[in-house]
């Protein structure tokens, strides 16, 4: 600590951003990534960073160990402990890189070297600089136990691999960490115990932290000031708490409109349900789908489900990953086999030759979480849209089919996107192309995997108010698999809950979500960070 | 969707123990599967290469005695002595008995055992293919390295395309056009000159000197695969995000290349170079036809202009047998470099 105060003493802020401006140059012209950022970072504080994805704070991120790529063209100083970053050789650089100031990068995935054990990623860098270290000591620094040094990044899960992250940023007890999204592919439970993990570290080894996300409530939640970035600008910056309990700038408002409170009617979109007393379209009785795992144990993913959807029903689908949704969806649309139990839809069971399967498929559509992989990136969105309605013979014509379900997807005008590739469109124009496809077949349910998951904030209540536009219209119900309690609180009429697979708990969303008798779905409520700090069930109760 | 295939129960609770165990097991079955598919892909090539040499045209008891006069009975005892005449499932299982002893035949030309004759051609031909194929990989790998690292540099559009150029050249042409530009610097043909003193070093010096002009022509024709595989899948892997971890992480570029960037560009290069690897040898026939180098390639043109049944089909068992035992040890390979592969 002493080390701190002298750093503090000597050379003023941990991290200074001064009037930092970055530009990326290429073939097509320049693009300002970032204009005009000042923000200052002292040690044992959370700095929050917010925006949506294209704002450029990630190469805020990115600049502050001069990781960017040639391409980009730096005005403005980053001072790390007083030290002009830019100004630094090579050698001092590589020195200050990773030692003073080190990166929690987005999407551990990716940022971990897939055939390297992690123990040997973690002690690479105290290799590189000479540091005393141990792993085990990192990895317990983090929860995991000593013996996941020896796995290699695939055998560890979503947020396991986040915490290995965070061990490898801690290696050479840097000054200050940079999280770049680090719980965005997180679900709620593993998100707060990486959050309180980061907060953790802050308190008792007194790092400075920035921290960056989308997410406007795990930023309030952990953060003690925020600064909110729009199109390379900050353009809000102070107390987490105050911006977000008084935003002054529309970006931050429509940012924090973005997450919904659990529990707060002006968040409830859906409007009307369906009837009660229909006949269920699809219905589920006793399904169980078990396999084996790679070291030949038998895997329950789904133990004894019983499910009823009804026309124009929105049924949310909810869970940790791993805790089986998405197999039991899989297996309602007959792409995976069940042990035992039934799949009825329409009162008849689930065809099981490949014709009827066909037919069944054409009748329930599937849109999955992520519109770019989804996308033959090589496609037109026509051929996208079309595709379906060759395989299965539409009768009528085709082009104008194509152009009724753009439009019905609010691709308007039809004519104008019907040429385009994927690369070409916003992610939530590809999220419309790929709900246009499942449309053009006139299914009567959508199964949706995390359908806004990889959306901003913006366009995601632009899809959702689409979803319940198509349900008005088209009398289409929906199954939408989330992990995500804030998106059953939008649209869902009922809500599932699904723990080791099976459903812990069902019924309206309201009583589900607000009067919750399940440990399980307590336990998913209490972790939903939130802007104003209480958890939802005190706040709607 | 690959949240399906996780178990529900969080991974905390499978120790190494476990997996350790249940890995060994994986990897027996899996190297049993793949020597399975490998003896099922021989038996198929020794079936294929029956009926593909009882179709082709030309009677080789009349190619056999051209020239001489013959008559009708004759020729049915030739054939009968050949075993020509019987139903083709019976010279079939005939075939396979004798292979699965090891016998391949007698060869009409020769009229010596096509084994016997095949293992003495094969010694040229693995010091041949062996030595351009350990140059070709070295020289492939390094250019194709240096190309991706340096992309779009004068080096890298200098290099592929002088590769491109001389992979797209015809061997034989290739070959005839250096041993005119040569002149008398090196041998024509042949493995060995009639006027070497005798001792080892002369000998291995001779060998040598025939060996440089065919060495030559194989490598310029094959080592741009290496080189185009290579600087692809680094490309790929340049990308990724886990090399500005490296970075972050103030490695130094070339510790950042060595480390991460090159190991796992390797791991498609390998499959790629042993599939490459099993051909050499096939590749080897125009080279060795060129140059009179006395291999299985030529040994194989010699068996094709006949045609020499027996001897066909026991070179075109090798050289099948080589691609398939060649593949097999990249799979094999594979599983042991890449973790990866053994997970799935």
């Amino acid at each position: 600590m002493s080390t701190r105060r002298e750093t503090e003493a000597g050379h003023g802020h941990l991290l200074e951003l001064r009037d930092l401006g970055v530009r990326y140059r290429s073939g097509r012209g320049d693009v300002q990534a970032v204009r005009g950022v000042n923000l200052t970072l002292d040690a044992g504080q959370t700095l929050g960073l917010a925006g949506e994805s294209g704002c450029g704070k990630s190469t805020v991120a990115m600049s502050v160990l001069r990781l960017l790529p040639p391409t980009a063209e730096v005005t403005g100083k980053v001072l790390l402990e007083g030290e002009d970053v830019a100004a630094m050789s090579w050698g001092r650089l590589r020195a200050v890189r990773w030692a003073r100031g080190s990166v929690v990068f987005q999407g551990a995935m990716h940022a971990l070297n897939p055939v390297r054990r992690v123990g040997e990623q973690i002690a690479e860098p105290m290799r590189v600089h000479g540091t005393d270290g141990s792993v085990a000591d990192l990895l317990a620094q983090v929860e995991l136990p000593v013996s996941r040094a020896r796995a290699y990044p695939h055998e560890l899960s979503g947020g396991q691999k986040q915490r290995v992250m965070i061990a490898m940023a801690l290696a050479c007890s840097p000054r200050l960490v940079v999280a770049d999204e680090p719980t965005t592919a997180l679900d709620v439970i593993v998100q707060k115990q990486v959050l309180g993990v980061l907060n953790q570290l802050v308190t008792e080894r007194g790092i400075g932290l920035v921290m960056i996300s989308h997410d406007l409530s795990v930023l309030t939640s952990t953060c003690d000031r925020l600064a909110v970035m729009y199109r390379g600008e900050v353009v809000e910056e102070g107390p987490a708490r105050e911006v977000v309990a008084s935003p002054r700038h529309e970006h931050t408002r429509a940012l924090a409109a973005a997450f919904p409170t659990v529990g707060d009617p002006a968040f409830r979109y859906a409007s009307t349900g369906a009837s009660a007393l229909t006949e269920p379209l699809l219905r589920t009785e006793g399904l169980r789908v078990s396999f084996r795992d790679r070291g030949g144990e038998l895997v329950r993913a789904v133990d004894g489900v019983d499910l009823e959807i009804r026309p124009r029903e929105i049924l949310a689908l909810v869970g940790q990953s791993g805790s089986g949704k998405t197999t039991l969806a899989r297996t309602l649309l007959g792409l995976q086999r069940a042990d035992s139990g039934r799949v009825l839809f329409d009162g008849a069971p689930l065809p099981t030759s490949s014709r009827g399967l066909r037919e069944y498929r054409r009748q329930v559509q599937l849109v999955l979480q992520d519109p770019t992989s989804a996308l033959n990136p090589r496609h037109s969105v026509y051929e996208a849209v079309a595709e379906g309605l060759r395989i299965h013979h539409t009768p009528g014509d085709e082009a104008a089919l194509v152009a009724d379900a753009l439009s019905r997807a609010e691709l308007r005008p039809p004519e104008e996107f019907s040429g385009s590739l994927p690369h070409e469109l916003s992610g939530g124009q590809r999220q419309r192309v790929v709900i246009a496809g499942a449309l053009a077949l006139g299914p009567r349910l959508l199964v949706a995997d995390e359908p806004v998951a990889s959306l901003d904030a913006s366009v995601r209540g632009e899809i959702l108010a689409l979803l319940l536009r198509l349900r008005d219209e088209l009398d289409l119900a929906a199954l939408v698999i989330t992990h995500d309690l804030g998106l059953a609180w939008n649209i869902a009429d009922r809500v599932a809950v699904m723990y080791r697979g099976s459903i812990v708990e069902q019924g309206p969303v309201e009583q589900v979500l607000l009067a919750p008798r399940h440990e399980y779905t307590r336990a998913l409520l209490s972790a939903v960070p939130t802007t104003s700090g209480g958890s939802p069930v005190e706040a709607g109760a | 969707m690959t949240d399906a295939l996780a178990p529900a129960a969080d991974a905390h609770e499978t120790g190494p123990s476990r997996t350790g165990r249940s890995g060994a097991h994986a990897t027996l079955r899996h190297v049993a599967g793949r020597v399975g598919g490998a003896l099922l892909s021989l038996l198929l090539v020794v079936v294929l290469g029956f009926l593909l040499f009882r179709v082709v045209p030309g009677d080789p008891v009349v190619a056999m005695t051209r020239g001489r006069p013959m008559n009708a009975e004759l020729i049915a005892e030739m054939r009968a002595r050949f075993g020509l005449d019987d139903p083709l499932p019976v010279q079939f299982l005939e075939h396979l008995g004798q292979l699965v002893r090891g016998d391949l035949g007698t060869s009409y030309f020769y009229r010596r055992p096509v084994a016997e004759l095949i293992g003495e051609r094969v010694g040229p031909t693995l010091l041949l293919a062996g030595t351009s194929t350990v140059i070709a990989v070295a020289l492939g790998l390094w250019l194709g390295v240096r190309s991706a690292w340096r992309r779009a540099s004068r080096f890298d559009q200098i290099s592929t395309g002088v590769a491109l150029t001389l992979w797209a050249m015809p061997t034989f042409w290739l070959g005839l056009l250096l041993l005119v530009v040569t002149g008398d610097l090196f041998p024509s043909g042949g493995i060995r000159s009639s006027g070497t003193p005798p001792g080892l070093l002369p000998e291995i010096l001779d060998v040598a000197h025939h060996m440089v002009l065919p060495c030559l022509t194989m490598i310029a024709v094959v080592y741009a695969q290496y080189l185009l595989v290579m600087r692809s899948s680094l490309l790929e892997e340049m990308g990724a995000d886990y090399l500005i971890t490296a970075k972050a992480k103030g490695l130094r570029d070339d510790q950042v290349r060595r480390r991460h960037a090159v190991p796992n560009a390797l791991l498609p290069t390998v499959t790629q170079v042993f599939m490459h690897l099993g051909l050499v040898v096939s590749g080897a026939i125009t080279v060795e036809t060129v140059f009179s180098w006395p291999g299985l390639g030529l040994l194989t043109y010699e068996a094709l202009s006949g045609p020499d049944l027996p001897l066909l089909q026991g070179t075109f068992v090798v050289l099948a047998g080589a691609v398939i035992v060649m593949n097999l040890l990249a799979d094999l390979l594979l599983r042991v470099l890449d973790p990866r592969v053994r997970a799935s």
